[in-house]
């Protein structure tokens, strides 16, 4: 249980750190780039998505590390074997169906704009790519 | 190879309730539910702390079934 609770000290440090260096660096890309409009929005969205998530993280967590009969209960949450089996096989579907997707959208899109064809083409091959890799390091690894 | 088991049976016996199964094993309620019922079969760790807590060996705890038409 102790390494449980160092892990979510981590955890709870590393979104404190990713808050701060997020903003950070938002505000010197704004600075330094002069980035137009759209893109600020954009970076906004992204920052503010990601503050929200790492906030919410941080006080989802703290109370656990104050509560023995809490930790308890998140430490079987997180590694029964059972949620673990869930998870992975929810990931492999919905990297298949986002795969789907994807290609489904890069065929219709090739009716009226060649450049999202291509993007689109772009990403699934990425994650072709990056599937085969990871497929490859688990094979080593186990 | 189908796997069966006697946990229900067993914790019934023994006036064991699900949560207090799940505690002692680790796992959510959810997991010892789904056991049960067949619906997932434990790993090898957990069936080897599930026919612990019970005090029998996991070939007793679990039955494997050859499946037939192979």
């Amino acid at each position: 249980m102790e390494e449980f609770r160092k892990k979510l000290r981590r955890r709870i440090m590393l979104s404190a750190i990713f808050c701060l260096s997020g903003l950070f660096i938002y505000f010197a890309l704004i600075r330094i780039t002069g980035a137009p409009e759209y893109t600020k929005g954009i970076l906004f969205g992204v920052l503010s998505g990601s503050l929200t998530v790492s906030v919410f993280n941080i006080f989802r967590l703290m109370p656990l590390l104050q509560d023995e009969e809490k930790l308890k209960k998140a430490y079987i949450a997180e590694t029964d074997e059972r949620n673990t089996l869930i998870q992975k096989e929810s990931a492999r579907t919905v990297l298949s169906i986002s795969i789907m997707i994807a290609a489904l959208a890069a065929i219709a899109a090739s009716f009226f704009n060649p450049v999202i064809t291509l993007t689109l083409s772009a990403n699934i091959i990425l994650i072709g790519i990056v599937s085969i890799a990871v497929t490859a390091y688990y094979n080593k690894k186990l | 190879m189908n796997v069966k088991n006697k946990i229900q049976e067993l914790r019934k016996a023994r006036k064991v309730t699900q949560q207090e199964l799940a505690d002692a094993l680790s796992v959510t309620r959810q997991t010892i539910i789904s056991l049960e019922n067949g619906k997932y079969n434990a790993s090898l760790t957990l069936a080897h702390k599930a026919a612990q807590f019970f005090g029998i060996t996991i070939e007793e705890l679990f039955i494997f079934e050859e499946e037939e038409n192979l």
